[in-house]
């Protein structure tokens, strides 16, 4: 009996064992297929990301960027994508950065170029194309682009190189913005406060296609005032720029068709005055710009002033006091606005010009009937003279209130039409004015309009790129006080944390035996 | 999910992560701010993309704990035994964590205030930036959830998110290592130059194409780029997706 009462039970465990075995070999299939399910699905969901952003990246990448920046800083303006559609098809201009594509520009200088050339490639419709090609691992670049080795490419290692039909053209990437001067000498560090990009590519690829109609010399030697600004905005208008140094002798070359003496803070020298007198006289052009300012305050500017009474001019040697508050700028004497004369309307879309530092102009008291000299630029009628202190404080000389000139014209009365402007300011030729205001600012329009009187530039030349200004974070100085930002360095650095961590502390004391 | 991230949030403040996570953040950007502010010129995107560093050292803080604190208290089991949707669970966390990162915000929203009263600029780049902030946000701290779930130690989940974003930071540096690397072992191969030169840009392209740092860099500059966007976000989805995967295995193999 016994044993037919074990039977059964040894038949049920045999039974459970085998359902046990069952359900186990059940359980670690279902295991196995979910597992497989678990890594199939992950494996699927990373190729399909994968491959959609692959996709996305590489056919849309570009399509699906926009500039939402307010001056659209990383794209062509009508402009340019207009003259790119003027070169006829088959154009190729080719653009050769001398160094890698760095994967990652932010905050380096090429940060406003690659992605403008980028555009210029795309709007171009294949007229453009741009490289990047390091000469350390590709050295027969250098040969291919420059066969004559007239541009020395070997030293330009991080410029770009413009190519087209065999000629060239190079640009130094730091000279695609304009620099802030002034904060560079306060504090040497550069604040790029507008982007001449567009303004230096679309100009040098013009004059590779079209050819520079004129050229400009700049006098260097004399102390003078930076030229980088003028020189863009001149090439901008088809003119070729070089310097011209006066330390290794003065001779100015035949083909010179402008002299510029940019913000001289020394005197010409005797061989200068023959020279320029004699060039101006066969027809030459020129335009002089001098101011009063620390550098200059005790030049008198003698043989300049031999070479300017000839064309009835006089420079004095002192500074224009601004004394009508509705022509100074920030009440200030020195810093104002001056009116154009009639004659010279037309050069400007306004009336009147910023003015800094301005020495008066004054006619000559004997006049050299050769000449026919005019006013171009005048201050209000209360405007007195004074001179600069030991203390380099202004001090009032004796002057009757009256209007002074700021700048002058006179021109050759012979058949050769030689010509000269003379602006007692430096505002309408120095970097240190454009690179706080830009070539965008009236007075680059006034001198532009200056220099096409003198020198007729084809219509072609006449588009003007805005330079991008880059200066909106600059914060106010009446407002961004050292009260403000000690303020803003105690709640931000040390109230705020300290509240914050002292909380972290009484959270930890409070918690700490739950 | 709702519940979850309502928890999962005050948790933030009942503990003192939140608090230091904050302090640190506070104290840093404020750092930035002030260095850029008594120069007299603030631009806030580079505020805003420098702190893109600190990802590193405040994700981990704020995502060690999410799934480890839980497995530490024993209450992970609830997720398992509970009829709630283990995705759910992912969701609500990441996005409590995404809240804490909002809040911390409040702080650079605040200088923003001060720069414009101070007449500097708040323009479309410094709001790509914000946007770029907070997908990276989403990217990396995705990946500190999934370091969370992978580990027991809140230590050990720290570390593994902290040497995450690491790589991910350094991988254009990386890319251009591993592709010289690669040219060099060519050359003693006497490889042609232009085929290693193609082969090293190739190999250093290919990695530093998963850098997000690159990707998103010229937001700041007012350029917004969707396909940047779609990478931070699908990645971030990808990782939670991971994550899941990884609590639904816990879940199922339960013994």
């Amino acid at each position: 009996m016994s044993e037919n009462v074990k039977k059964p039970a040894k038949n049920v465990s045999k039974n459970n064992a085998v359902n046990n075995q069952g359900n186990k070999q059940h359980r670690n299939e279902r295991a196995h297929q979910l597992k497989v399910y678990a890594v199939g699905s992950v494996l699927i969901l990373l190729a399909i990301i994968l491959l959609a952003n692959i996709l996305l990246d590489k056919l849309l990448g570009r399509t699906l960027t926009f500039d939402y920046s307010v001056e659209r800083s990383n794209v062509i303006s009508n402009t340019s994508a207009q003259f790119l559609d003027s070169l006829p098809d088959g154009t190729n201009i080719r653009i050769v950065g001398l160094f890698e594509r760095p994967e990652s520009f932010y905050e380096s200088k090429y940060q406003y170029i690659i992605p403008i050339l980028d555009d210029y490639v795309k709007k171009s419709k294949g007229k453009v194309t741009v490289e990047y090609i390091d000469m350390q691992k590709n050295p027969n670049i250098i040969q291919q682009l420059d066969p004559t080795g007239s541009y020395d490419l070997a030293k330009l290692s991080g410029w770009y190189v413009i190519s087209y039909n065999g000629k060239l053209d190079v640009i130094d990437p730091v000279t695609c913005y304009t620099i802030d001067t002034d904060y560079l000498d306060e504090t040497d560090r550069f604040v790029a406060t507008g982007i001449n990009t567009e303004y230096k590519f679309t100009n040098s690829m013009m004059s590779l296609v079209r050819g520079f109609t004129n050229k400009a010399y700049f006098v260097t030697g004399l102390k003078e005032n930076g030229s980088t600004e003028i020189k863009n905005l001149m090439n901008g208008m088809g003119i070729d720029t070089q310097d011209l140094d006066v330390t290794v002798g003065f001779k100015i070359p035949e083909d010179c068709n402008l002299l510029i003496l940019n913000g001289i803070n020394n005197d010409i020298t005797e061989t200068m005055y023959v020279e320029i007198k004699t060039y101006v006289e066969r027809g030459g052009k020129a335009i002089i710009s001098v101011d009063y300012s620390p550098e200059n305050v005790n030049e008198a500017y003698p043989n300049l002033n031999h070479l300017l009474n000839e064309m009835n001019i006089n420079v004095e040697h002192c500074m224009v006091t601004e004394n009508d508050p509705a022509y100074q700028l920030n009440s200030q004497i020195n810093d104002s606005q001056a009116d154009i004369a009639e004659k010279f309307t037309d050069f400007a879309t306004v009336k009147r010009l910023h003015i800094t530092l301005a020495r008066p102009l004054s006619f000559t008291a004997a006049a050299n009937s050769n000449y026919t000299t005019e006013a171009v630029l005048t201050s209000s009628k209360s405007a007195t003279k004074s001179v600069a202190d030991e203390n380099e404080r202004a001090k009032q000389i004796s002057s009757d209130p009256g209007v002074v000139n700021i700048a002058m014209h006179s021109y050759h009365n012979n058949d050769m039409h030689g010509e000269i402007y003379v602006f007692s300011t430096v505002n309408f030729t120095s970097d240190d004015y454009f690179s706080h205001f830009t070539l965008n600012d009236k007075n680059a329009d006034f001198i532009k309009s200056c220099i096409r009187s003198m020198l007729p530039t084809s219509a072609q030349y006449n588009i003007d790129i805005p330079v991008k200004r880059l200066d909106g974070n600059r914060l106010s100085t009446d407002k961004a006080t050292t009260t403000v930002a000690t303020s803003v360095m105690i709640v931000f650095m040390i109230v705020l944390p300290v509240v914050l961590s002292s909380m972290a502390v009484i959270v930890y004391n409070k918690r700490k035996n739950l | 999910m709702q519940a979850i991230f309502k928890r999962e949030f005050l948790s933030y403040f009942r503990t003192p992560v939140g608090y230091v996570a904050m302090a640190i953040f506070t104290f840093i950007s404020g750092f930035i701010f002030y260095s850029q502010f008594a120069t007299g010129y603030v631009s806030m995107s580079v505020e805003i993309i420098m702190l893109r560093s600190l990802f590193i050292i405040i994700v981990p803080i704020i995502t060690m704990g999410m799934f480890a604190e839980d497995r530490k208290r024993g209450t992970e089991i609830l997720y398992y035994t509970n009829p709630i949707e283990l995705f759910s669970v992912v969701t609500g966390k990441f996005l409590a964590a995404m809240a804490l990162y909002l809040v911390m915000f409040i702080n650079v929203f605040i200088h923003m205030i001060v720069v414009a009263a101070c007449g500097g600029t708040v323009d479309a780049g410094v709001i790509g930036s914000v946007l770029v902030f907070f997908f990276m946000a989403a990217l990396f701290i995705s990946i500190g959830l999934l370091a969370s779930v992978l580990t027991d130690s809140q230590i050990i989940s720290a570390i593994v998110s902290f040497l995450f974003i690491l790589v991910i930071q350094l991988l254009t540096v990386i890319g251009n290592y591993c592709g010289t690397a690669v040219s060099t072992i060519m050359s003693y191969m006497d490889i042609a130059s232009d085929t290693r030169n193609a082969v090293r840009n190739a190999i250093a392209g290919a990695i530093s194409w998963f850098d997000p740092f690159a990707k998103t860099e010229l937001f700041s500059n007012g350029l917004f780029s969707v396909s940047a966007l779609v990478f931070c976000l699908s990645f971030a989805l990808f990782f939670l997706y991971l994550s899941f995967r990884i609590l639904e295995k816990k879940r199922w193999s339960q013994k």
